[in-house]
């Protein structure tokens, strides 16, 4: 089992509760890693890691909430799961503000768990699918050049051909083989397909 | 061995009233002694019996003494020799009366009356009753018996000098003593307990001499009786007595009324003298030709209560001690009492020492003129009695006052034609009048000495108490002239004594007074309400009536104890005291014990205060103490029931989880058993580990009464730890222990300890909450103490206490959390006090404050 997998990465200092919900994820199926401790999870964390954190929230050392900041820090964005004896509200609201996607009490129902780590482990999935796109995007991007770029930047922003000639200083005709050739470059077929890729890399539309 | 001594009496003939016609015929008396002539109590007997019998009769009287002194050294069997001799010493005369003289002769005689005398009348005297159980009686017999009583003998003994351990018994080796011997030994067996006799009948009388003269301390002697010592030496009473008050080193004790003034202290005393002239009377009726056989006469018993006053100073024995209505004999100054002037000397020596000291030497200065003129002596008297400070009286035969002096008539300031006869009685107190009068007629008719307190109208009008003493006076012939008396006036003392009754009874505890001998001379109100007794039934009785009976033994020593040297004493205060109850409950006491010196001796006056009502509102705080304790624990525990939560919680998680797991395994095809089988292992420790905190919780929740056990501290400061784990983690503190190991285990309540702990340590955590993160130390350390038990200190790297507060926080209701009762230290230091610990605070020296207490190996306050 490799982390590319999606896995999920149980912390939890109780090695009762460690084992039990270990065996129990498994039994649904799930790859999982347990921690003993929050910081030997944060010392082996990799950003290649995919699934989810279920994270116990009283523990030694780091508490659930201080690794969610610090993993926040490190940039990771794999959805964390709090599990926590007592659910009162200022801890859980704390926690889904820093991010996390579910907040649960123990003891937890096997329904409760396995339904939250699996819409972690999808949201997990939903996020790499998009980060992968927009790389793509942003690899499409790069192989424009700067004036394509410019074109680009003015097509999107709805200008028609002669305005972006007039604001570029050049030929109506030449603005068109620069936008063909930022279509064939960007790999759309049409405008609309080409302002919605735009948009997702965050180019910025020309005022 | 056998004597006989035939004396013939007359009549004294101008004293009675027949002397005018023909003198009538002589009578023959056989006087049978059971031993010889010469032995007492018997020769006392015979001797008082011939003279009064011959005073009494008209006519001559011939005495046959005759003695069965077979009876020293058997017990009837050589009987024929005897009666041989006496059939031939009796013939041709008519014996009128035969009258046996003890117990071995009224068996003898009636063992033999057919043969002897079968139709003479005998007299069985100075027998006593135990003899008289086997014998026959004709209607020509009468008994004339007594009854000896040797353990009130020993009872007075015991009564007079309350310390005595030891009791020499003198009785001799005689058949008939050793048959005195088995009585007495029988009698005394329930005082073995209380005192140890020494039986002397074994012994040579120089052994016993020997014996006597170096008893141990606080012994006494018994004197039974001693004819034969145990050689077989035959000993004359008279001479034993003497013998053995030459040497003896402890106060001897006799039965008899004739050995008073020959050695022994007094006591009881069987009145043998009046026993010959009782006897006397009866032969005197039978001669008359009254029928014996309806004659009887009452057993008498020793009816005499007297004491040599010599003896009594010799021993030092408090006359405060005898019995009341007991004469007091040879006062001294024993060589004036034939006189008048002694007797008013005696008398007022008595009642007021310093009126006495005038008198004495008023007597010494007169006393060689009186020796030879008597003649004179009345009108000096009277001359003297004038001049005495204290009023004097005097009657005559007929009980009617025949003299006052000045005093007297000053005092009253009435006059002596008013006075005289019963007239002075007028101004006796209407309430008092009968009383003294009966008291004087019945001392008179007893010519006892007598002693009275009562009013009289003094010349100011008011009434003034008085110590009216009186002594019978004789004439050197010792024929009886009347009484002598004087008062003395104790109105002052009798003033103090209603005070001193007063604040005794005004006392809000029991007051009682009691006597060196233990017995209870005064009781208040007070005693009555605690004790259930009423006044009357307790006055009177030994003090232990009120002490529980499995401790009266005990109480007894402590308390002969304490009066060898009595000193104001508290008792009950560190231990407990119980009293009894009239109706047998025990009654929790507090005791003062103050010795109180009066003219009669040391007395001590006990206060006893009844504390059930402290100890009920001692235990009403102790249990409030406890569920103070308890409401803190309960109000702590809510503040920890987050961590005590998650505790439960995680093998909840564990256990739920494991059995869904299990589900899952069984529903795969095929179900994955092994698997299965280590998840039910896990759910079971799960499960205990849930078990287990919830016995804790459980534990520390109870309510109920303490319960001392011997714990380990280190292991409880363990559990405690365990159980704040979760709230540690959450406040980020972490627990450095530094627990030394061998210490000594303590007695305590679990528990409660456990609430300290938890109490101190989540205030530890509390403190810190301002604290860096990875500052958040608490220092747990146990260690021996200074001196007993052990130490426990909390050491936190908070904010400190400000130090002016350092003490202040443990008052109740002081707090500095927001939702804090304020409760918690003053509830720990109560508990930790109520261990006989202390528990205190200090600041460190870098940051934070420590909390230290200690608790003692052994405690003394009592949980129950």
């Amino acid at each position: 089992m490799s982390t590319a997998d999606p896995t999920v990465f149980f912390v939890d200092d109780d090695s009762a509760v460690l084992k039990a919900i270990s065996r129990l994820l498994r039994a649904n199926g799930f790859n999982v890693i347990t921690y003993d401790s929050p910081g030997k999870f944060l010392q082996l964390y990799s950003p290649t890691m995919h699934g989810c954190i279920v994270l116990d929230y009283a523990m030694p050392e780091l508490n659930g909430l201080e690794l969610q900041r610090a993993l926040a820090a490190k940039g990771a964005s794999l959805p964390i799961i709090f599990l926590s004896g007592r659910g009162d509200v200022p801890t859980s609201v704390q926690a889904i503000k820093g991010g996390a996607v579910d907040f649960l009490t123990k003891p937890v129902k096997q329904t409760d768990l396995i339904a939250a780590v699996r819409a972690a482990i999808e949201q997990d999935q939903k996020l790499c699918a998009a980060r992968t796109e927009m790389i793509d995007i942003r690899t499409r991007i790069e192989t424009l050049t700067p004036r394509e770029y410019e074109v680009l930047q003015r097509v999107i922003a709805g200008r028609l051909n002669k305005q972006a000639a007039a604001e570029l200083g050049i030929a109506e005709k030449t603005i068109k083989v620069h936008r063909a050739r930022v279509m064939q470059k960007m790999r759309v077929q049409s405008l609309a397909e080409l302002v919605h890729v735009a948009e997702r890399a965050g180019v910025a539309l020309e005022k | 061995m056998i004597a006989l001594i035939a004396t013939t009496a007359f009549a004294a003939p101008t004293t009675t009233p027949s002397d005018t016609q023909a003198s009538p015929p002589s009578r023959r008396v056989l006087l049978l002694s059971s031993f010889g002539p010469q032995f007492a109590p018997y020769s006392v007997v015979s001797s008082e019996f011939r003279t009064e019998l011959t005073r009494k009769l008209a006519a001559p009287i011939d005495f046959f003494d005759v003695s069965l002194e077979t009876a020293r050294f058997s017990d009837g069997e050589k009987d024929e020799p005897f009666i041989n001799y006496l059939n031939a010493l009796c013939s041709g005369t008519k014996i009128d009366l035969v009258m046996t003289l003890g117990g071995p002769a009224a068996h003898f005689a009636q063992r033999n009356r057919a043969r002897l005398f079968p139709t003479t009348p005998i007299l069985i005297g100075a027998v006593d009753e135990r003899h008289l159980n086997s014998l026959t009686y004709t209607d020509r017999d009468v008994v004339v018996a007594v009854r000896h009583e040797p353990l009130r003998a020993v009872e007075n003994i015991l009564r007079v000098l309350p310390q005595t351990q030891n009791i020499a018994v003198v009785i001799g080796n005689s058949p008939l003593e050793q048959f005195w011997l088995k009585e007495v030994k029988q009698e005394f067996e329930p005082l073995k307990s209380r005192v140890k006799f020494f039986w002397l009948n074994e012994l040579s009388f120089e052994r016993i001499r020997k014996n006597l003269a170096s008893l141990p301390p606080r012994s006494a002697i018994f004197y039974g009786v001693m004819q034969v010592d145990a050689n077989g030496v035959l000993r004359q009473e008279d001479q034993v007595l003497a013998d053995l008050y030459a040497v003896a080193n402890a106060p001897i004790f006799g039965l008899h009324d004739y050995q008073l003034g020959r050695g022994i202290v007094g006591g009881p005393l069987m009145p043998i003298r009046e026993l010959g002239r009782n006897s006397a009377n009866v032969a005197a009726r039978i001669l008359a030709g009254e029928p014996p056989g309806n004659i009887k006469t009452p057993v008498r018993g020793p009816e005499l209560l007297a004491y040599d006053w010599r003896e009594l100073s010799r021993w030092q024995i408090s006359e405060n001690n005898l019995p009341p209505g007991s004469s007091i004999l040879f006062r001294r100054p024993g060589f004036l009492q034939q006189h008048l002037w002694s007797i008013l000397a005696a008398t007022v020596l008595s009642i007021a020492a310093s009126i006495a000291v005038i008198l004495i030497r008023f007597n010494l200065r007169k006393r060689r003129q009186v020796e030879h003129a008597l003649a004179e002596s009345e009108s000096r008297f009277r001359d003297m009695a004038d001049s005495a400070p204290v009023p004097i009286w005097m009657s005559g035969p007929d009980k009617l006052c025949n003299f006052l002096n000045k005093a007297w008539f000053e005092f009253t300031g009435r006059s002596r034609e008013q006075e005289l006869g019963e007239g002075w009685a007028n101004g006796i107190h209407p309430d008092d009048r009968d009383r003294r009068m009966s008291a004087y007629v019945d001392s008179f008719d007893r010519r006892r000495e007598f002693k009275l307190e009562y009013r009289v109208l003094g010349a100011q009008g008011d009434y003034r108490w008085l110590i009216d003493c009186g002594q019978p006076r004789f004439a050197s012939d010792g024929s009886f002239l009347g009484y002598i008396g004087s008062f003395v006036d104790i109105t002052e003392r009798k003033l103090a004594e209603e005070q001193f009754h007063q604040l005794v009874e005004a006392a809000p505890s029991a007051m009682i007074m009691v006597s060196p001998g233990g017995e209870i001379i005064l009781v208040n109100a007070q005693t009555e309400v605690v004790f259930g007794y009423t006044r009357n039934e307790l006055v009177g009785k030994s003090i232990e009536i009120l002490v529980p009976e499995h401790l009266r033994s005990i109480h007894q020593q402590h308390r002969r104890e304490y009066f060898k040297s009595p000193s104001p004493k508290t008792l009950g205060t560190d231990f407990d005291l119980f009293g009894r109850r009239k109706d047998g409950t025990p009654v929790p006491v507090e005791i003062g014990l103050n010795p109180v010196s009066t003219s009669q001796g040391t007395f001590v006056l006990a206060s006893v205060s009844d504390i059930s009502a402290r100890r009920a509102a001692e235990v009403e705080a102790r249990q409030h103490r406890n569920e103070l304790a308890h409401l803190a624990r309960v109000a702590m525990l809510g503040e920890l029931s987050g961590s005590l939560a998650h505790e439960l919680n995680q093998p909840l998680t564990a256990i739920l989880s494991n059995a869904e797991a299990a589900q899952r395994f069984m529903e795969r095809e095929p179900a994955d058993l092994d698997e299965v089988r280590n998840i039910l292992h896990d759910i079971v420790q799960d499960d205990n580990r849930a078990g287990e905190v919830i016995r804790r919780l459980r534990l520390l929740l109870k309510k109920g009464e303490l319960q001392r056990n011997e714990i380990d501290v280190n292991e409880t400061i363990r559990e405690v730890l365990k159980l704040v784990n979760s709230d540690l983690l959450n406040h980020n503190v972490v627990v450095e222990t530094d627990l030394q190991s061998g210490l000594p285990a303590i007695q305590a309540d679990r528990v409660q300890v456990q609430q300290v702990l938890l109490n101190l340590i989540v205030n530890g955590c509390d403190a810190m909450a301002q604290t860096d993160l990875h500052s958040r130390r608490l220092l747990v350390r146990s260690a021996p103490a200074n001196g007993d038990g052990i130490e426990i200190s909390i050491a936190d790297f908070g904010c400190g206490i400000p130090h002016d507060q350092v003490e202040m926080v443990f008052t109740p209701f002081f707090t500095t959390k927001a939702q804090g009762l304020g409760l918690g230290l003053s509830v720990c230091r109560t508990i930790v006090t109520a261990h006989g610990g202390k528990l205190w605070a200090t600041n460190n020296h870098g940051a934070g404050a420590s909390f230290h207490l200690t608790l003692p190996c052994e405690t003394t306050e009592s949980f129950t």
